[in-house]
């Protein structure tokens, strides 16, 4: 017979079973208690009283997850690890070409950092949640019993015929898939970016939270007019909740580069939405991260891209631009980049002084709070 | 230290017929059976120190759980070993190393890229690259290159998305060329131009150094030769396509030529006869779509239902442009989301 013993994780798997017990009904509305199995951890965000959103594309779901993670703390504690994508893979009893990390958040509250990884990089790879504390200890984030609700995604359905030509290696389940590519709470709602890998469809999700049952998420397709002459559909890449004047808008990046405002309240069921451009910002580049943050009386947004480092955007009185309607405008929002900061993957608040970031240089990852420039 | 390598399946019987040898070994020794490690003769420490599990050089044990079982200490590893990697159970009388079974030999290729056609219009929107066995995420931005006719990487010319678009087994890559390339009157379209420019002569390369989902590399290194062709900003128009209508009593296919290539995914479910069940055959470049019944055709109406969201391979949607001119063209507001070809069988 076994029996079970005292270990760190032993006490946290005890810790989590003893809640579990006490909490018949979850403490969040809409959260039912039970195990969470994820089949893929993509994109992570914050909601309400330490709430965690994940999306899991291969299961076509937002799940939301009560981490219980609630203590607040008021600033974050330095951090500087380097080789965190070795130290991720020495946890999960691996080596660092076996693991990928999807995204990079920290709970406002407890300001905790979540990791969301895959162990293995196939279709069989393990979804793995981990926590960062401030004493600088990683541990999982264990799915076994806890509070949680899910949304799906609405996947088109597999093919009408059996396609005899289809080669002999491809299954008959549906090839389609929608690959979550952000997400963030804003005002009551998931907002879901994502994209196809058939259709060019250029769907924004909105799902009220706490989900309901009979509640679908209401998409709207958002459209690029570039220069008030040639109109596209233009997913959105990255984005980042933001306020101007009291009335409540996303900042997003569309794929095709230009950086946008849309107001929320345009993100209705089947609406088509044209996002104002604010800024483009040029070839060869590809958005990766947003936040937004003020800092001595101004108001900026941090950006982490592909090929032009960090740029600080600086977005005081966003109202006030012209949106950019003709090649010849470059008015649009200015920005500069902030020296010092390469390599970076992922870019996320950390505190009010502070950002959190994951930097990859050649394979070697580190992980890193750099003040809010 | 002693060392034992085991693949996983024979394991359990190299360290018992080590072990049973080794009698200090056993005294105070570390087995490995079936994917859990066990500490014989425990007694005392806390069960971290006793005995701690770590992948190849890390010095972070790996997580798991630990039990008593009589008086030997059991660790479940949270994880299965991955193959090729050395794990190392260190306790008070030594060290166990367990070498997982190594990868196996290349077994994966590229099979095909879609769109099939030799050439591939300017603003050719995306790529589906089919392999014969699942493939590792995460790496396919350093194993998909575009060379102009003179051998030079083309830069910069697909949406390098992180999140890279796979299917579900992940055997079938979906590469978007940068829409901001593609799209008119944006500043890399300005700045840069467009990846494909008509008339010139490029080759897609797929290296052979991408890995499969066991995380070896592929049989071999894949190629696509094509040749720029002038942009296409129409939408296919239904009614330009040739329908040819099966005889009744019949097995003969459904056949729909179409005046230029489709999206090859996108024909697999776009395109319907309702109320019969069949096979899909797509050919000729993905200009040629075929529905064989199951059975024979009874003489009748029938329709053939276009979703308006089918695709030609520029991006076109049936009932919209890729990119609208709205100084040429504002689109038509859409009043229904298909298609319906009516044919007829006798």
């Amino acid at each position: 017979m076994r029996k079970v013993i005292s270990s760190t994780s032993f006490r946290l798997v005890a810790a989590a079973c003893l809640t579990a017990a006490f909490a018949f009904s979850a403490s969040i509305p809409g959260l039912t208690s039970g195990k969470v199995q994820l089949k893929s951890a993509g994109p992570i965000a914050f909601g309400p009283d330490g709430v965690l959103f994940v999306g899991d594309s291969s299961a076509a779901a937002i799940v939301a997850i009560d981490t219980r993670d609630n203590k607040a703390v008021q600033s974050a504690a330095p951090i500087d690890i380097k080789g965190i994508n070795e130290k991720v893979a020495a946890l999960l009893g691996t080596s660092k070409d076996q693991i990928l990390i999807n995204d990079v958040k920290v709970n406002p509250i407890s300001k905790n950092v979540y990791l969301s990884v895959s162990r293995g990089k196939g279709p069989d790879a393990v979804a793995v949640l981990l926590r960062l504390d401030g004493a600088g200890k990683m541990s999982e984030v264990s799915l076994d019993n806890v509070d949680h609700a899910s949304a799906s995604i609405p996947n088109p359905p597999a093919a009408k015929g059996e396609a005899s030509t289809r080669p002999t290696y491809v299954t008959n389940s549906n090839p389609r898939l929608d690959t979550v590519t952000e997400i963030a709470y804003v005002n009551g709602n998931v907002v879901v970016a994502g994209l196809s890998n058939e259709e060019f469809s250029s769907n924004l999700r909105t799902i009220p939270f706490p989900f309901k049952a009979e509640m679908a998420s209401s998409s709207v397709e958002i459209y690029h007019g570039s220069h008030g002459r040639f109109e596209t559909q233009a997913p959105v890449r990255t984005f980042v909740p933001y306020t101007i004047q009291n009335k409540q808008y996303i900042v997003a990046a569309y794929t095709c580069t230009p950086l946008v405002t849309i107001p929320m309240s345009d993100l209705k069921a089947g609406a088509k939405v044209k996002g104002s451009t604010i800024a483009e910002l040029g070839a060869g580049n590809r958005p990766i991260d947003m936040i937004a943050y003020k800092k001595d009386n101004h108001e900026y947004i941090l950006m982490a891209n592909s090929a032009r480092g960090v740029m600080k955007v600086t977005t005081d009185h966003l109202e006030q631009y012209k949106p950019i309607t003709a090649p010849s405008d470059i008015a649009g929002t200015p920005y500069q980049t902030v020296a010092g900061l390469t390599g970076v993957v992922r870019l996320t608040s950390l505190d009010d002084s502070n950002a959190l970031i994951l930097t990859d240089s050649n394979g070697a990852m580190d992980l890193r709070s750099v003040p809010l420039p | 230290m002693a060392r034992w390598t085991c693949a996983r399946s024979r394991c359990l019987s190299v360290i018992a017929a080590t072990l049973v040898l080794g009698v200090a070994a056993f005294a105070q020794g570390v087995e490995y059976k079936d994917g859990v490690f066990r500490l014989l003769n425990y007694s005392g420490q806390s069960p971290e120190s006793a005995l701690a599990v770590y992948a190849a050089g890390a010095d972070t044990p790996m997580l798991g759980t630990y039990s008593k079982e009589g008086d030997t200490l059991v660790f479940r590893p949270r994880f299965q070993l991955s193959s090729g990697i050395s794990y190392r159970a260190v306790f008070a009388g030594g060290t166990l190393v367990v070498d997982a079974a190594p990868a196996t030999a290349p077994a994966a290729r590229v099979e095909h890229v879609y769109p099939s056609a030799s050439v591939l219009p300017a603003n050719e929107l995306k790529l589906y690259i089919y392999f014969s066995a699942p493939m590792s995420r995460g790496e396919a931005w350093k194993h998909i290159h575009l060379l102009d006719d003179a051998g030079k990487p083309v830069p910069l010319a697909f949406l390098e998305l992180d999140q890279e678009l796979w299917d579900p087994g992940n055997q079938r890559l979906t590469v978007l060329f940068d829409p901001g390339r593609i799209k008119r009157g944006l500043v890399p379209t300005n700045e840069i131009g467009p990846p494909i420019v008509e008339g010139k002569h490029y080759r897609l390369v797929i290296d052979r150094d991408w890995h499969d989902a066991q995380g070896t590399r592929l049989v071999e290194s894949f190629e696509k030769a094509f040749t720029g062709g002038p942009s296409d900003r129409t939408p296919p128009d239904p009614k330009h396509w040739s329908v040819i209508a099966p005889k009744a009593g019949t097995e003969e296919p459904l056949i729909v030529d179409f005046p230029k290539p489709m999206d090859y995914a996108l024909l697999q479910r776009m395109l319907e006869v309702p109320g019969v069940a069949g096979k899909i055959e797509i050919d000729r470049d993905e200009t040629r779509w075929t529905f064989t019944p199951d059975g024979p055709w009874k003489s009748g109406a029938y329709r053939l239902i276009a979703d308006n969201l089918l695709e030609d391979i520029a991006g076109n949607h049936l009932d919209r442009a890729f990119d609208v001119d709205l100084q040429k063209a504002v689109p038509a507001p859409v009043s229904s989301k298909t298609v319906s070809l009516p044919f007829s069988v006798r």
